[in-house]
């Protein structure tokens, strides 16, 4: 693996309360926003999961990656819609997401204007009564920062842990 | 005791409740219908090659699909003759053998006992190794989709197709064949196995309700549906239900389905280009159907959409859990832009982080946990929309209603449950091939 170099504390900092900032955001529901503000047009969102393979194998020629989501900016835009609409019963009454964001690690990216943002996570989803549960998964971001000074994200890969989906689906922001 | 009998109600269209909750249905089940009935295995697609295998479950017994020397496939119950480990720990892969990791007997591609450490020394000669080879189960393929089946009395997998074939062809043959893309994607759901099974086979009356929101937000053909803003026309699709419940609901030329702007005008060409060569290689009367939307069950456990482009087996794990597989299901001659719009556009409603797919599990879950209340799992289920309009489809031989909205795949898919509850063979189970459209038609 080719070394990264690490950012100065200060960007360190401000990157971390970006992903505070967003994962608020999220949590208050405020996806349009987050779209609007936090993100940029060239996305690319990915959450994958892993087929379980032996180590040894370089034999077989099928893909290895699972995919639970691949997004682009238009795609999250209909699934913020889909929030939007006033018809979403399966969040009515609302659903309380709460993600422990650890383990940040900020580096310069290819591009200069851009950082590469490792962190683990474990989000909290509680819905209906009774339904708790827990995801456990590592993101690997690229933050850019954009003409206006601010940081947005560019690409997000969701690394989750799990082989199967424990907690009924990924249909949250990961 | 189990009274089967009391189950389901064909003629007037409804089924107990408990038959989402019961544990001792639950044990019949697994005996009569996934211990008798072809149960979804893997495509050609996914082992290729001599020595590919993938591990996936009949009912709840693990087993391993392998790619032979001479090119057939061959499946094993995953279980060591030994002393009963695990014998293949990965999900897929290229193997020349299975090495058990306990005491390391070993199995080669056939599922025979090759070797055995010490075996001179520690048994002498009393092991029986021809007689020790890992438990084969019987499979056989359609279209070049794998089905595997525990009863070796059994009907051929295309005997117990039928009729349904009609339908399957158009889309597992048609344009030259079709193709899963996988991994699976795999979840737990806490339902039973059936509340997915029929909602696939059959219900197009939830469409724009319980998925208002995401047709709202998606477009498509479909997106005309949201919040039971209009009802489909007169005319607008029809309903099958087949000899061994096997059932599709059509809604014509909405096959783009969910899939709006680019992408929607990319498959809505490849289905207007396609359709006279489905008419040439099928027949005219297939190719009607083909560009429409399929929402489809395989009795008993695996589904799929055509359109939205997802194929699935739900696989029990007890009365009230399920293990769901997932996969993008694409036309062999797509072109790869095509394929990978398709694959997005089944990942955004159907995956696992599916719009659609969250939306419909909330009611699988609640339909099966209410029934934990004695006085709630006393109740009956109603599937009589449409009664007593359905009458059989000329061209295919299967039972049509005709309207796209209704429940005529339900009733098919419970009389065929029933039937195989009661059956005590499959010798019975074909004496009725003749009469099974009576009750449906209520002659
Ligand atoms: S259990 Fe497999 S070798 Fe003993
Ligand atoms: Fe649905």
């Amino acid at each position: 693996m080719e070394e990264l170099n690490p950012v100065s504390h200060e960007i360190y900092i401000e990157v971390q309360q970006a992903l505070f900032k967003e994962t608020r955001m999220l949590r208050e529901e405020r996806w349009r926003e987050w779209l609007e503000t936090m993100v940029e047009k060239d996305i690319v969102y990915l959450a994958i999961v892993s087929q379980l393979r032996y180590r040894k194998d370089n034999r077989y020629t099928g893909a290895k990656d699972v995919p639970s989501l691949d997004e682009n900016w238009a795609g999250l835009d209909r699934r913020v819609a889909q929030m939007e609409s006033g018809l979403q019963w399966t969040t009515d009454p609302a659903e309380r997401i709460r993600h422990f964001i650890t383990n940040l690690e900020v580096f310069e990216g290819k591009n200069p204007n851009e950082y590469i943002v490792y962190s683990n996570c474990q989000t909290v989803r509680n819905r209906r009564v009774y339904e708790e549960m827990t995801y456990c998964y590592g993101r690997n971001d690229v933050w850019r920062r954009c003409a206006d000074g601010k940081l947005r994200l560019c690409r997000r890969e969701v690394d989750v842990d799990e082989r199967f989906v424990s907690g009924k689906n990924h249909n949250f922001p990961m | 005791m189990v009274d089967v009998n009391s189950l389901v109600d064909v003629k007037n269209g409804t089924q107990a409740k408990r038959i989402f909750w019961d544990a001792d249905i639950y044990k019949l089940e697994l005996e009569q219908i996934f211990g008798r009935c072809w149960l979804f295995l893997t495509h050609d697609s996914i082992i290729p090659n001599v020595g590919d295998f993938t591990v996936t479950f009949m009912g709840e017994d693990e087993v391993v699909v392998v790619r032979q020397r001479d090119g057939s496939v061959k499946a094993f119950l995953n279980y060591c003759t030994h002393r009963g480990a695990r014998v293949v720990n990965a999900e897929a892969g290229n193997a020349r053998g299975f090495t058990c990791t306990y005491h390391g007997w070993a199995f080669g591609l056939d599922g025979a006992l090759e070797s055995v450490p010490f075996e001179k020394e520690v048994y002498g000669n009393v092991l029986k190794k021809d007689t020790l080879g890992m438990k084969e189960v019987r499979v056989e393929s359609y279209k070049g989709f794998w089905y595997g089946n525990f009863d070796q009395k059994a009907s051929s997998l295309a005997d117990y197709l039928g009729d349904y074939r009609w339908f399957l062809d158009i889309w597992m043959e048609g344009t030259g064949g079709a193709e899963l893309i996988g991994p699976p994607a795999r979840s737990i759901l806490k339902c039973n196995w059936k509340t997915p099974v029929e909602n696939f086979v059959g219900d197009a009356y939830h469409v724009g309700w319980t998925h208002a929101a995401s047709l709202k937000a998606l477009g498509g053909p479909l997106g005309v549906l949201a919040g039971n803003q209009n009802l489909p026309p007169e005319g607008a699709g029809v309903q099958i239900t087949s000899r061994h419940g096997h059932g599709v609901g059509i809604l014509f030329n909405a096959g783009p389905a969910l899939m709006a702007g680019e992408e929607g005008a990319m498959a809505a060409k490849w289905y207007a280009e396609n359709q006279p060569k489905v008419a040439k290689h099928l027949s005219e009367a297939q190719a009607k159907y083909y560009g429409s939307h399929f929402n489809a069950s395989i009795f008993p456990n695996n589904s799929y959409l055509w359109g939205t482009n997802t194929f699935k087996v739900w696989h029990p794990r007890g009365p009230n859990q399920i293990e769901v597989f997932t996969w993008a299901i694409v036309e062999k001659n797509m072109p790869q832009e095509l394929k990978d719009a398709v694959r997005r556009s089944m990942l955004r409603t159907f995956g696992t982080a599916g719009m659609l797919e969250s939306d419909d599990s909330d009611n699988m879950e609640s339909m099966t946990n209410l029934n934990r209340g004695p006085h709630i799992a006393a109740g009956v289920l109603n599937s009589q929309m449409g009664l007593g309009n359905e009458h059989e489809d000329p061209e295919s031989g299967n039972i049509i209603g005709p309207s796209a909205i209704g429940e005529t795949s339900y009733r098919g898919f419970y009389r065929a449950y029933q039937e195989f509850l009661m059956a005590k063979d499959w010798d019975e189970l074909r004496a009725n091939d003749g009469k099974w459209k009576n009750e449906l038609l209520n002659r």
